[in-house]
Formats: structure tokens, C-alpha cells, sequence
């Protein structure tokens, strides 16, 4: 409407003004909140609708008490608490399993652990380079020292009898086992004895006490070889340096460890100060033949050299390795 | 004392001592939030007796410590998640609700350990888990991880 009057023209600009601005934020509102309606479903799980006129069209119920219980983060929990054996098998039971094991914690929180001597920096720098990032492929595939049991290598030697009044010489097969238990932290024990596997894993720990004649020393690892040593304390402190490779019968097993080879030299007296010293880091840049006491010659062991195999500690009792050399006069570890 | 109150309508006096183990009320009485009885519509009776159980047990942890009880703990423990799995996902359930750390860690632990070592065959029986995968499917999780499904300490019994 005209009016003439120039008050009422400015009362009308200011009115047009108002009715601009709120179009404006409309519009404006109507930008940064477009309608989407699925955000409505976020967070509700929609179950499939069976086509018109299925035989099945009653509402799904999954007969797992687990599943209608627990929600999708406290069946996390539980997997988040096994061990990664237990959870690769758990990933066979049901597709739900499958696809919440494939979550990359787990296997991150279990390859830290298992790896823990490379360092976290270290481990990520290899998951990058080798692993395209997945923490899974690294749990399969790098080469990893067992902790749940012990490696035990068997071995045998044909030693002559004496005879006494008898035509033909006797001869004796005679068994002895090396047993190597490998702790994450970068330790070990060692123990060389003809006592069987099953006797031995009773007292194969820190606890053992000098009389079990258990000896520890520190390895490291890089790729699938293993270095380790330990020092024989005495009057002649001697040093024993291992050269291992880990290998498995099945991908990912880690159930063997060749002995490449297996040194001995001496020790300076004034090198060594206790029996819980880093053995390892003294030896580190020895030559093969070199020996800091002249009384201890440097020997590379050429006998009881056959590979490790991995006892799991539940089959300790059960493992063929406890049988006696009549039942068992020579083993093949494969 | 603290009132809780179970979503079927009972009530139970528990020591604030034991209760504040459960972060979550905790908060509340540190608000002031828990002047009357505290509801717990998530939680059955049968359920809260189990928890106050634990929260009563373990109401002095860390003098258990000094007086050499922790054996004594453990072996409440170990009866303790003797259950059967449905309890012990009730039991679950509630300490994720109450937020009583030690209570969940206890009991999520004992879950895994149930499984542990078990065929899969086993672990679908015992939780009666519908197989949804294919054999194809199978074998491949198979042929992925070898060492998981090798090795005769795999125990298929259901016990």
C-alpha cells in the first residue's frame, strides 16, 4: 500500500528488511540441516524382514543366550580376555564371532605383548613396513618365541657297555634332553638333563632353586633368528651362546627352533658381576672362536644339535617326548 | 547404608564401605543423589544377591593384602563364578551397570576361560551357537590361522 507520508515508506523498508532476514535464515537452517531421515534408525538394529508370505515370518530370535544378553561390547570384553589361540579358533564359531574378532585390538594388544623385547616403536615400524598395517597378518606371520610351554630338544648317543663275561660288547642308546623355557621379557631359562619333559616343567621357573641346576640368561630376536646366553657361574665363569631359527610345521605354529649353533668360551672374571647380568649384551660382538680366559678354549658343539620342538605346557604330561628310549629309540622333530 | 532397590521390588541395605566399589553409585552418593533408596531397573533380585555377595567379600581389599587374606579371596573368587552361564551373564550385566571394575574383570575372565581350549565345535554347543557359516567360509578361517586349530590340548567336551 502507497502512503505518501515519508515515516510510513521508512516503517516499510524496515519491515521488508525483518521479512528478508528470516527468509534468509531459513534457507540457511534449511542448508546445514537438510532432511535425512535414516539418521532417525542410528543406533537401532533393524532386523531383515522376511519377504511377503515366508514360512518364517515371526521375529527372529537367536537361540544364543549370549548374544540376546550380552550387547556387542561386553561380548568384546570377554574376547578381549583371550588368548589369541582361544580367539582364533572363537572366530570359527558364527559369523558374528568371525566379524567382531576381525577387530584389530585384539591382535595389537597380543603382538605388543609377544614382541614386547622389539620395543612398541619398533613394532609399529614393522607392522607398517611388512605387515600392510595389520596387526592380525603380524600375529600370523612374523616369526614369534612361544611363552606357553617349553622348548625341548631331544637327543640321543650310542654309548659302548662294558662286558663282562659275555661274548658280544652291550651297547646303550643314551637319551638327554636340552629344555629351553622363553619368557616375553627377554629371559630365559635353561636346563640340560635326561630327566623327562613332564618332571622338568614342575620346576622350570624363576623359583627353581640351585639344586634343579636351572640356568637363566637374556636373547633377543630379530626376524626368525634367536640369540641367547647364559653364563655358567664357577670357579671358571664360562659363557654358553645359542644360535637358534624359529620355524613351524604350520604356518604361524612357531612349534620348532633349529640350534644353528652352540657355543662355549670363557669369561673374564672382572666382566661378569652376578648371575642376573645382561650375559647377552657382554657377548654381543664376539667372534665364534673367542674366549676371554685362555684355561676355557672357545668349542662350537658339534653333538645335541637336533632341533627344538614346542611342548605346550597342557600337553606336558601327555607329549610323546616323555617316552623312554625303549619305546622311543629315535625321534624325528620334523 | 545405602538402599538398593532390584527392578522386581526388593529392597537391600549394603554398607556404603562395600557399595562405593560400584563407580556409579559412588558418584551418585558423592552428588548426593542417594538419600533414599537407589532403583536399579536393570537388575533382578537373584542377580543383586550375587553382587552385594562379592561387594561384602571384597569390601577391604587392600587390608587383605597386609593381612595376608589374598588366598582366602582368590578362593571366593573361584566359587564365586562357579555358575552357570546365563547367572553369569546376569552377573555381567550388572557390574558393567554399577561399573564395579574388579567385579566385570572377574567375570568377563572367567567367561574366556570357560572357552579356553575348546573346539569349536564345543564353544557352539555349550553357548548353543548357531553355525551361520559356510563350509567354505570354514576352511578359509581355517587355512588363515593353522596353529589356532592344531594340537591335541583342544578339548572337545562341553564341561
Amino acid at each position: 500500500m502507497y502512503s505518501p507520508k515519508v515515516g510510513s515508506g521508512e516503517d516499510y523498508t524496515v519491515k521488508l528488511v525483518v521479512e528478508l532476514e528470516t527468509a534468509a535464515r531459513l534457507r540457511a537452517s534449511h542448508f546445514i540441516f537438510p532432511q535425512r531421515p535414516w539418521l532417525d534408525l542410528y543406533g537401532i538394529n533393524v532386523r531383515p524382514v522376511p519377504p511377503f508370505g515366508s514360512t518364517s515370518s515371526k521375529q527372529f530370535v537367536d537361540p544364543a543366550l549370549i548374544h540376546r544378553v550380552l550387547p556387542d561390547e561386553l561380548l568384546f570384553e570377554i574376547f578381549s580376555r583371550m588368548d589369541p589361540y582361544t580367539l582364533g579358533r572363537a572366530a570359527c564359531v558364527c559369523r558374528k564371532w568371525r566379524y567382531t574378532i576381525r577387530n584389530p585390538v585384539f591382535w595389537r594388544s597380543a603382538c605388543l605383548k609377544a614382541w614386547q623385547i622389539a620395543g612398541v616403536v619398533e613394532n609399529y615400524k614393522v607392522l607398517q613396513l611388512k605387515y600392510d598395517g595389520s596387526w592380525r597378518k603380524m600375529w600370523l606371520l612374523r616369526p614369534r618365541i612361544r611363552t606357553d610351554g617349553i622348548y625341548v630338544s631331544r637327543n640321543t648317543y650310542i654309548r659302548a657297555g662294558v662286558a663282562e663275561w659275555k661274548i658280544s660288547n652291550p651297547v646303550h642308546i643314551v637319551c638327554y634332553y636340552r629344555y629351553m623355557r622363553f619368557y616375553p621379557s627377554g629371559r630365559f631359562l635353561y636346563k640340560n638333563s635326561s630327566q623327562k619333559v613332564k618332571d622338568v616343567a614342575k620346576y622350570l621357573n624363576f623359583h627353581a632353586s640351585k639344586a634343579d641346576c636351572v640356568f637363566r640368561g637374556n636373547y633377543t630376536q630379530s626376524e626368525d633368528k634367536v640369540e641367547a646366553a647364559l653364563l655358567y657361574p664357577g670357579t671358571r665363569p664360562t659363557v654358553l651362546r645359542f644360535r637358534l631359527r624359529l620355524r613351524g610345521t604350520t604356518q604361524g605354529a612357531n612349534n620348532r627352533m633349529d640350534l644353528l649353533a652352540l657355543l662355549t668360551s670363557g669369561v673374564n672374571d672382572n666382566e661378569v658381576n652376578g648371575p642376573d647380568e645382561d650375559i647377552l649384551g657382554i657377548v654381543e660382538r664376539w667372534e665364534e672362536d673367542e674366549t676371554h680366559n685362555p684355561d676355557v678354549p672357545a668349542i662350537s658343539h658339534k653333538r645335541g644339535l637336533t632341533p627344538f620342538v614346542f611342548v605346550p605346557f597342557e600337553e606336558v604330561e601327555t607329549s610323546v617326548l616323555n617316552l623312554p628310549v625303549e619305546k622311543m629309540d629315535y625321534y624325528v622333530p620334523g | 547404608m545405602v538402599k538398593l532397590k532390584s527392578n522386581d521390588d526388593k529392597e537391600f541395605e549394603v554398607e556404603e564401605a562395600a557399595v562405593i566399589q560400584s563407580e556409579m553409585i559412588k558418584n551418585m552418593i558423592e552428588d548426593g543423589c542417594a538419600t533414599s533408596v537407589i532403583p536399579l531397573p536393570n537388575i533382578d533380585s537373584k542377580t543383586l544377591i550375587k553382587v552385594i555377595e562379592y561387594l561384602n567379600k571384597h569390601i577391604n581389599m587392600g587390608k587383605a593384602a597386609e593381612t595376608g587374606e589374598e588366598d582366602d579371596l582368590k578362593e571366593f573368587d573361584e566359587q564365586f563364578v562357579n555358575m552357570g552361564w546365563e547367572e553369569l551373564f546376569d552377573v555381567i550385566m550388572a557390574a558393567n551397570y554399577l561399573n564395579i571394575h574388579e567385579l566385570m574383570e572377574l567375570c568377563c575372565q572367567s567367561a574366556a576361560d570357560r572357552l579356553k581350549n575348546k573346539s569349536v565345535r564345543a564353544v557352539r554347543e555349550m553357548l548353543k551357537i548357531t553355525n551361520d557359516l559356510t563350509e567354505e567360509e570354514e576352511q578359509e578361517i581355517i587355512n588363515d590361522a593353522p596353529w589356532a586349530f592344531e594340537g591335541p590340548e583342544i578339548d572337545d567336551t562341553v564341561n
